[in-house]
């Protein structure tokens, strides 16, 4: 059975060959499925405190980016989750910034699926 | 259904202009592979080219096309919608649709032969498309075709059709969700190995309801209502074993066309919400309607230490977790259709060991199977229950999220 283009689109973002500026195509995307998926790769180029943190916090904080994909898991929530995953340390005390300062109603939500993911536990308090 | 009315014609795209059909389209005059009954027989050389264009993507009709050729027909290809469904369909267990279901092959030769209203002959691309469709994905472009030759004879009257508003007349169209599920139904790979056994049993059955409501929907189009149900009850007595499916889609079909003008008039938008209940209105609160149910589901989810929250006046689902049974937001006024929808998402986690959600994100198809599993609860219900008014809608949902997923539509908020 053919591939669809959606599943190509999710595949070539995950294989990882995808030079930084094709990747960030991606982040426009009319899926959010693809979305999500590019942000999570995109969030692992991050190197240090700079533009392209910048760039994957405002992701993270648009709301075009709160569309729900499965259960209460948000685009954005996955762009939370890249920055909570990096290397680099400013992207995961801006990824924690962001869990402390994410909208109340949906912040419970959040939390749970960093920590459903192994991110975590995730001290919004401290 | 599209495609009612006095004024409507079959075939787009007027006799001799065949060879005008930009790239992405055979030219010329199509020469029919018809056996000596007079059937349609598949033209693999048409399908090897088919498939080979493929590749090529569908120009969009100029305004010249709209006004003469009728080329508001052709089909939306470079979407993906239907040729994904007709090649998947046709890669997996159905058959071509020209090979053995009368009612499809009748329009095929109908639409070799020309109109004979019009005396307009099929576009040849929407022909080479046909033959290597199966009835699914027939049903299918008859649909969406219907609904586009509608928007022609719109335009014709000085009513400009948007793209947005064809999506949503597609959305709305009912049959949408019945070639939805069917689709599904039939996609061996697509759902699990229960589904597609299932999918496998009931494929002359299934066969039957499309070509019933098929031959219906021809009728119609033809501007001949009063002959479609005839056409129909023979397309139907011509499949014995899925008569009495057949039957129930004529009927469903006749109340809705000639019985009650005002039922097929389109549901506002906002009842596609994926997060709607649709079934509580009809059911009220699962805990009432259904305590017993109610209860060993909760029961269940408990036992399996799963994190319940009551979320009331919000939305209900089930958030997956990694390596653990995970958490489920329940409204205590929900209905039956909405808990099982739920409680099939943490089935289905379960039975594959709770992975989390990252895998599901990186798999289209499967995080498909897990939408469609949930909806498929709620009609299942509602066809258990009698509720089959209900059937429509849901599977309009079900459509609705997965094009939301697809990005080929604005979710509604």
């Amino acid at each position: 059975m053919a591939t669809s283009k959606l599943q190509q689109a999710i595949d070539v973002i995950n294989s990882r060959q995808l030079p930084l500026g094709e990747l960030r195509h991606y982040l426009f995307h009319a899926s959010p499925l693809v979305r999500a998926n590019a942000i999570v790769v995109v969030a692992e180029h991050i190197q240090e405190d700079g533009p392209l943190l910048n760039e994957v916090v405002g992701f993270a904080k648009n709301p075009d980016h709160s569309f729900r994909l499965m259960g209460a898991t948000s685009v954005g929530h996955m762009a939370v989750l890249g920055l909570l995953r990096s290397r680099c340390d400013a992207a995961r005390r801006a990824g924690l910034e962001l869990v402390k300062s994410w909208p109340e109603a949906d912040r419970q939500d959040l939390v749970w699926f960093l920590e459903s993911e192994g991110v975590g536990p995730v001290d919004v308090e401290s | 259904m599209a495609g009612r009315g006095r004024d409507r014609r079959r075939v787009a795209g007027r006799a001799g202009e065949l060879g005008r059909a930009g790239p992405g389209r055979r030219c010329g005059p199509t020469r029919p592979n018809v056996s000596r009954r007079g059937e349609d027989v598949p033209d693999r050389h048409a399908e090897s080219q088919g498939r080979a264009e493929k590749k090529t993507s569908v120009p969009a009709p100029r305004k010249a096309d709209l006004e003469g050729q009728g080329l508001y027909f052709y089909l939306k290809a470079r979407e993906g919608g239907y040729d994904e469904l007709g090649e998947n369909l046709a890669g997996s267990t159905a058959e071509s649709v020209v090979s053995f279901v009368e009612g499809a092959s009748g329009l095929t030769r109908s639409w070799m032969s020309g109109d004979p209203t019009t005396g307009v002959k099929a576009d040849a691309f929407a022909l080479g498309t046909m033959q290597r469709s199966t009835p699914v994905s027939l049903l299918a472009f008859y649909d969406r075709a219907s609904l586009r030759l509608e928007a022609y004879g719109e335009e014709r009257r000085g009513r400009r059709v948007s793209d947005e508003e064809l999506e949503l007349r597609e959305l709305r169209n009912e049959n949408t969700g019945i070639w939805l599920e069917l689709a599904l139904g039939h996609q061996a790979d697509f759902l699990d190995p229960h589904y597609a056994e299932l999918g496998r049993k009931s494929a002359p059955v299934t066969e039957a309801i499309v070509s019933t409501v098929f031959s219906f929907g021809v009728g119609q189009i033809a501007s001949r209502g009063t002959q479609a149900l005839a056409w129909a009850s023979r397309e139907a007595a011509a499949i014995g074993r899925a008569s009495k499916h057949a039957a129930t889609a004529v009927r469903y079909q006749a109340r809705k066309v000639f019985g009650r003008q005002g039922s097929v008039a389109p549901n506002r938008v906002n009842v596609f919400r994926s997060d709607a209940d649709l079934l509580k209105a009809k059911l009220g609160p699962a805990r009432t309607s259904h305590p017993e149910e109610h209860a060993r589901i909760m029961k269940h989810l408990e036992d399996e230490g799963v994190e319940i929250v009551w979320n009331e006046g919000k939305n209900l689902y089930y958030s997956a977790q990694r390596g653990g049974p995970g958490g489920i937001k329940l409204q205590s006024d929900m209905s039956i259709g909405a808990l099982r929808h739920e409680y099939r998402h943490f089935l289905d986690h379960k039975a594959a060991e709770f992975p989390g959600t990252m895998p599901f994100m990186k798999d289209w198809k499967r995080f498909a199977e897990f939408e469609v599993r949930g909806y498929q609860e709620e009609i299942r219900l509602a066809r258990e229950l009698g509720h089959v008014e209900f059937i429509p809608q849901i599977q309009k949902q079900m459509g609705q999220r997965i094009k939301e997923i697809k990005g080929k539509l604005k979710p509604i908020e």
